[in-house]
């Protein structure tokens, strides 16, 4: 099982299956544990910035997930229909911010930027009906 | 199988200990914001976070700490953390939550530098 499929309604509350399916996939493949946690937080700050802005909170809209394993790496490639966003163009948080704590949110894109080795990122387009955000982690 | 979130809450005088357990994500956040609210509005400004049981926080937890941080901290009060395991400590220190928040080895210590009045200020 090299590669595993699933669709989630844009929902908060299907963060667990979601968590299941990320656990699952990374023990068929023997993942560390500290990776798991990683690709899952990777996965649900992704999920739940589609739910905010792509989707604005319309949980009948639905969020394709595929994960594959290839020699190294794993690659979490996710597509949606909703507003396009490249999460690549978001300004990485300052630690200063923090310590001045003028940052209440917006942790997430910063936060998986920081534990994944690539983010690539293609909006939809005539050819294409989805945005489609590819997460990759090279496993050690 | 990952547990469900939870909260439980010791108060020692002023001074109240939350112990988390489970799974602390944006769809569990929620709970662990009002029972802080709870708290906060109960008069206790002094907080202390166990993060033993906790398997999982994402940063709508985190969130959750940076909300309340300041309103603690302008009342003679804190948050700290303790018995933070490796994998969330890892987090917090890519967010340089290290940096602002005292991380303690369990309890104990985190009592102790309450009552020696170790708090941190806003500033």
């Amino acid at each position: 099982m090299n590669e595993r499929k699933i669709k989630i309604n844009a929902n908060l509350s299907e963060l667990d299956k979601l968590r299941l399916a990320v656990n699952d996939f990374c023990k068929v493949h023997n993942v560390e544990g500290k990776i798991v946690y990683y690709i899952s937080l990777a996965i649900e700050e992704a999920f739940v910035n589609l739910i905010k802005y792509s989707f604005d909170f319309d949980s009948k809209r639905l969020v394709y997930f595929s994960f594959e394993v290839e020699e190294n790496e794993i690659k979490i490639i996710i597509e949606d229909d909703g507003k396009s966003f490249d999460p690549r163009t978001v300004l990485p948080i300052e630690n200063e911010q923090i310590k001045k704590k003028h940052t209440k949110g917006g942790f997430g894109i910063f936060l998986i930027s920081q534990i994944m080795d690539k983010i690539d990122y293609f909006p939809k387009d005539k050819n294409s009906p989805t945005n489609k955000l590819i997460l990759t982690k090279i496993l050690e | 199988m990952y547990e469900k979130f939870q909260v439980e809450k010791k108060r020692l005088n002023d001074i109240e200990i939350f112990s988390l357990k489970g799974i602390l994500d944006a769809h569990t956040a929620p709970i662990l914001e009002n029972s802080m609210k709870e708290t906060l509005e109960n008069g206790l400004k002094k907080i202390i976070i166990n993060f033993k049981n906790l398997e999982y926080i994402s940063s709508a937890g985190l969130g959750v700490f940076m909300a309340f941080i300041e309103d603690t901290r302008n009342n003679n009060g804190d948050i700290k953390f303790s018995e933070m395991p490796d994998k969330i400590y890892s987090i917090f220190e890519l967010l340089g939550f290290h940096l602002i928040f005292d991380i303690l080895s369990n309890d104990e210590e985190a009592i102790n530098y309450f009552r020696q009045n170790k708090l941190r200020t806003n500033e």
